[in-house]
């Protein structure tokens, strides 16, 4: 009972999410970009559900604008690291020896520079843009998934069925895509899951730091980081983007949860 | 013991050469010469040339590489392009702060993490747990620097008890520096308590169904003794692993705490440095940051057969 409520929340909140992008893409109740210098910081109303910020954008457009930008680039990564990740930790668990030592030393060692500042980093090489925001986070976020897969392919490799592939004479190639690959998947779209929840929170702490999707392109990090003067005179301005985060990431997390408990026994 | 503590150590070996690896190799990706992007566009060519000839761009990238690294083993970081000052002298002045904010945030984040996940096994299921569980779940998606802007804005601008805006270097006034401190120290413990208290409830779960609780019950003990002496050391080990991962995690900065509280750390430090491409700034903040992790996980590494005693010496 009180699991189901769980998941429904997360969905419901992930579901309004994808609907308020949705909307986005017909519907914005003001042009995100267009600058008003006669309604700066203007306190929410009728006319401005969330206010107006310092050049007089709507806050509200802003906000589904952004929160276009923070999924597609969710999507964006986690399609990449996983692809990647999944491939890596295939190769790695399934053959093990020198590659799986080569491959491991060389993840372990990604493993050692704290997510964010990897991805500061390789955005400095990079330029700060969109892209150079996607391929940061999807390489920082390589190593985990390279150990989530190798981890259950191990534990696959040695089951039955792998083994009488093997015997019947299949090639290395084909047995892992016709018979380890579908059976490490239940881990990997948990982790997929809460990979989407880390990257939300990670690209809007880039964008934050100023080194994320350049302005004027909304997000909310870059709209709370543009907020941070005007606490005194429009407070509401760091309010409601962290809202948006925070209902994002609790509606992932409860769905991340749900998963795991439908698609793990080990924990019930 | 001491095999295991040579074998630790020596596995750290090879993790941190390919660490330097990286670090050196980051500047080279670049595109372009190196020498200019470091410089900037509009440098000085005799300057371009005078770093091309002190680092060695002519010769061939192996022994560039080996040079760098004899570089960095003696302390030589480089000097920062923007600042002129040594990227050496620059990490130790900035990792005060964030050493002192850090090192109190994750300790309280460790002991609320202790009373409230133990409490929260102990009585599991309870009204009490779902408060702890709730507020923890709660904690997961809250980005900090969400957090801190928050508490900046009740206690900063509205309730007006707290500076907004400033710093004082903490060896210089320990309690002056503590009226700027707090906030970020509060924020850090509220952020980091999280996934502390989670980790802590569930290994204290496992240890309760435990058959030698039982039998510490049966003995009569009282519940706080059975908690305190054997839930607690032996339900430990693994939030200790995750103690060990926040900290070196942190240390390396705490950039976007750093950035809302305007505190001069070392997440700063490196965000200034990407932001004006300051190179050897940023090569200096990832080296100290991956170095610094690799040894506080080497550490917890030693420590955890302390406080799990399965773990035993392979």
């Amino acid at each position: 009972m009180k699991r189901s409520m769980h998941s429904l929340l997360g969905f419901g909140l992930v579901g309004a999410l994808l609907l308020v992008v949705l909307l986005g893409f017909v519907w914005l109740p003001y042009d995100p970009l267009a600058i008003d210098l006669d309604h700066t910081l203007a306190a929410p109303s009728l006319a401005h559900w969330l206010g107006t910020d310092e050049f007089g954008r709507d806050v509200a457009s802003r906000a589904m604008l952004g929160a276009r930008i923070s999924v597609l680039i969710a999507i964006e990564t986690v399609a990449i690291s996983v692809v990647i990740g999944t491939a890596l930790g295939l190769v790695a668990g399934f053959l093990r020896g020198w590659t799986e030592r080569v491959l491991m030393t060389f993840s372990d060692a990604l493993l050692a520079f704290p997510g964010i500042l990897l991805a500061l980093a390789l955005i400095a090489v990079m330029g700060s843009s969109r892209h150079s925001i996607v391929i940061a986070l999807a390489i920082a976020y390589l190593p985990a998934t390279i150990r989530v897969v190798r981890g259950s392919v191990i534990s696959i490799r040695e089951r039955e069925y792998v083994e009488a592939s093997k015997v019947a004479g299949d090639g290395a190639l084909y047995t892992m895509w016709r018979y380890v690959l579908p059976n490490a998947l239940p881990p990997i779209l948990v982790l997929a899951t809460s990979l989407f929840g880390w990257v939300v929170l990670s690209e809007s702490a880039l964008s934050f730091l100023g080194v994320g999707v350049p302005p004027p392109m909304p997000t909310w990090g870059n709209m709370l980081s543009s907020a941070r003067p005007y606490m005194y005179a429009a407070s509401w301005l760091s309010i409601a983007p962290g809202l948006c985060i925070v209902a994002t990431l609790l509606g992932i997390n409860m769905l991340g949860d749900a998963l795991r408990d439908r698609l793990d026994p080990r924990d019930n | 013991m001491i095999a295991y503590i040579l074998r630790r150590l020596l596995l750290a070996i090879p993790t941190l050469f390919i660490v330097a690896l990286m670090v050196f190799f980051l500047v080279r990706m670049i595109p372009g010469d190196p020498a200019q992007v470091m410089l900037g566009e509009g440098a000085d060519p005799a300057a371009i040339a005078a770093l091309h000839a002190e680092l060695g761009l002519d010769k061939p990238i192996y022994v560039q590489f080996a040079a760098w690294l004899g570089h960095v083993f003696s302390g030589d970081l480089g000097t920062s392009i923007t600042t002129g000052e040594p990227v050496s002298t620059l990490l130790i002045t900035r990792a005060e702060t964030t050493g002192v904010v850090v090192l109190i945030s994750v300790g309280l984040a460790t002991l609320i993490a202790i009373a409230a996940g133990t409490v929260a096994a102990w009585r599991r299921g309870s009204k009490l747990d779902l408060a702890v569980m709730s507020g923890a779940s709660l904690i997961l998606a809250v980005p900090s620097f969400w957090l801190g802007l928050l508490l900046l804005l009740v206690f900063g601008v509205w309730l007006r008890w707290l500076p907004v805006v400033g710093y004082i270097p903490f060896s210089e006034d320990p309690t002056g520096a503590l009226l700027f401190l707090i906030l970020p120290i509060v924020t850090l413990t509220i952020s980091e308590s999280g996934v502390l208290i989670r980790m802590m409830r569930s290994s204290a779960i496992d240890v309760l169904r435990l058959d030698y609780v039982t039998h510490a019950r049966a003995k009569g003990l009282s519940e706080r003794t059975v908690l305190a002496r054997h839930v607690f050391p032996n339900a430990f080990a693994p939030t200790l692993t995750l103690v060990g991962l926040t900290l070196g995690r942190l240390f390396g900065g705490i950039a976007v705490i750093e950035t809302v509280f305007t505190l001069p750390g070392l997440g700063r430090l490196m965000v200034t440095g990407v932001l004006s491409r300051d190179y050897p700034v940023v090569q200096g903040c990832l080296l100290f940051t991956a170095v610094i992790y690799v040894v506080v996980n080497l550490v917890v590494d030693l420590l955890y057969p302390l406080f799990d005693p399965r773990v035993t010496v392979e």
